[in-house]
């Protein structure tokens, strides 16, 4: 055998001698469940062994009880403030975060699609919107509380600012990014302006402001957390930092689980909406 | 059968086009003194290198761009911007790629918020053009040949005067074309349409027009007007016969600009 065989051909070979078909197929499930399975294994080893001091972590398992206790309302031990407010706090914060990125969605396209097509609106909010934007959600805080007081609105107020800027700028690179073909094709077949926007640049743009949506509704969990912690006495954000003031680790973990797997859905949702919808847009 | 009237249709008038070049105080004559006038009814066909300034010759025809200096008139109105009695043929379809062919075909109506039964209008153009039972297919799923003919009932239903078509069978393979193009004769037959083709194909000008414009570039102007009076319609048989070669031979000698053996035809 030649050098050159060595490296490419013989090596291929190996591997599809050496591993039988079924573990093959199970490649990707296998390799995706090795490092939560590490950092399971890991938790369990420092939970048990006081790692981080005595008592401090809970065990995996306390983690599931609490949970279960959290969802169902039926505590295993004493009573829980805890016990059974899932379902109200997880709708309370999932409300904020829709209405505020909804209310996001439909000033950021309006605005992007005009920014984007008009040299005139682009002068008179960009500026504005860039020196704004780099501010972080959190340093508005203070001012949605002056404002709103300790209240949902307060924390809408705060994911709307965070939603906003992604879902305008987005809209924005897209409504620059119609072809000019498909413009002159709509000029020529008898299109005014006004309907060029909604028919043309609004869809052509869709792509884009999905790309928005996705990371609006990302910053808008953000947001709704940090709000939650401070201004309001609901949702995750509030529970999160109940169970860091009541020093209740094993609700703090079910706490940031469920965020996490909500952000991951919502942000799911969209994609799997915007697949089906752009089938175009790839080819 | 298309007959070609004395009607001046589109009257282009000392039409001069410069653009701005890569520097500041760089220009660019894209074109210089351009004028001519086309009957309704005619087929003309703009031929010329790439560079020589007909698709921005059929820009300004479209109302896309304005003209540096000059005028265009279609049947004697001043064009000022696009307008469906303008409709335009692209190179490249240009069909919205969300709308499904039928939809495509119906932005027209609906965009002027015209009433009436335009669905089954459109249906019959698709039906003319040999689309019949792809209405609703997407643009994706079409082969180029399919969405040009899309993109000519697209047109046709807004019914226009004048079709300006840019170069829109450039990208298809030799037999789709040739196939195209008898479907583009017998529209422009049947509907008695006026038709401005730019091409830089010179069979393509041979084979469907009545009169070819042949344009140079830097800058671009016309250098000559060939006349094609082989009587239509058009059959296959005339890309065989000896007119035609003669008639591709004096397009070809003004390309060259060898008028030595453009005499001696």
């Amino acid at each position: 055998m030649s050098n050159t065989d060595a490296d490419g051909t013989s090596a291929e070979a190996a591997q599809t001698v050496g591993f039988p078909a079924w573990l093959k197929s199970a490649r990707v499930p296998i390799l995706a469940a090795i490092v939560p399975l590490l950092i399971l294994g890991f938790w369990y080893f420092s939970a048990f062994e006081n790692v981080f001091g005595p008592g401090l972590l809970p065990t995996p398992l306390d983690a599931v009880h609490a949970y279960q206790d959290w969802l169902s309302g039926k505590p295993r031990g004493v009573v829980d403030p805890f016990s059974g407010t899932w379902a109200r706090n997880v709708l309370a914060s999932t409300i904020r975060v829709a209405i505020g990125v909804s209310v996001a969605a439909v000033v950021g396209i309006v605005l992007g699609i005009l920014i984007g097509r008009s040299r005139t609106v682009e002068l008179l909010f960009d500026p504005t919107m860039q020196g704004v934007r780099p501010v972080p959600v959190t340093a508005w805080v203070p001012f949605s509380l002056i404002f709103f007081g300790i209240s949902p609105t307060a924390a809408i107020s705060l994911i709307f600012v965070a939603a906003f800027f992604p879902i305008v700028v987005n809209t924005t690179a897209g409504a620059q990014h119609v072809s000019d073909s498909l413009l002159r094709a709509g000029r020529m077949l008898g299109a005014s302006e006004a309907y060029l926007l909604r028919r043309v640049v609004l869809p052509s743009a869709l792509p884009h402001i999905f790309t928005g949506l996705r990371l609006g509704i990302g910053m808008g969990w953000v947001a709704v957390i940090v709000a939650e912690m401070v201004g309001v006495k609901s949702g995750l954000g509030y529970i999160l930092w109940q169970s860091y003031y009541w020093n209740r680790m094993d609700m703090l973990i079910c706490t940031v689980f469920t965020i996490g797997i909500l952000g991951f859905l919502s942000d799911r949702m969209v994609y799997a909406y915007a697949r089906r919808k752009f089938f175009w847009a790839s080819r | 059968m298309a007959a070609v009237t004395s009607a001046i249709a589109v009257d282009v008038r000392d039409l001069t086009q410069v653009f701005d070049g890569h520097t500041a105080d760089s220009k660019i004559t894209a074109l210089s003194d351009i004028a001519f006038q086309v009957k309704e009814g005619e087929f003309v066909s703009l031929l010329g290198p790439s560079g020589c300034g007909k698709s921005t010759l059929l820009n300004l025809i479209a109302g896309f761009l304005v003209p540096t200096s000059g005028k265009v008139f279609v049947y004697e109105k001043l064009v000022r911007g696009p307008a469906p009695e303008r409709g335009v043929c692209f190179q490249e379809a240009a069909l919205f790629p969300w709308l499904r062919v039928l939809d495509n075909v119906l932005f027209g109506p609906q965009a002027q918020g015209r009433r009436g039964d335009i669905a089954a209008k459109a249906i019959e153009l698709l039906r003319r053009v040999g689309l019949d039972g792809f209405q609703n297919h997407y643009p994706h799923q079409l082969s180029g040949g399919m969405k040009q003919r899309v993109a000519i009932a697209r047109l046709l239903i807004n019914d226009p005067q004048i079709l300006l078509m840019d170069e829109p069978f450039g990208a298809l393979d030799a037999l789709t074309r040739l196939q195209i193009q008898e479907y583009l004769l017998t529209i422009h037959q049947e509907f008695n349409k006026t038709v401005v083709f730019v091409t830089h194909d010179i069979d393509e000008a041979v084979y469907t027009s009545d009169r070819i414009l042949v344009m140079s570039a830097r800058p671009g102007r016309i250098d000559r007007e060939i006349t094609i009076s082989e009587p239509r319609p058009r059959r296959r048989e005339f890309l065989t016969k000896p007119a035609f070669l003669d008639y591709k031979r004096q397009a070809l000698a003004v390309l060259w600009g060898d008028n030595a053996s453009d005499a001696a035809v």
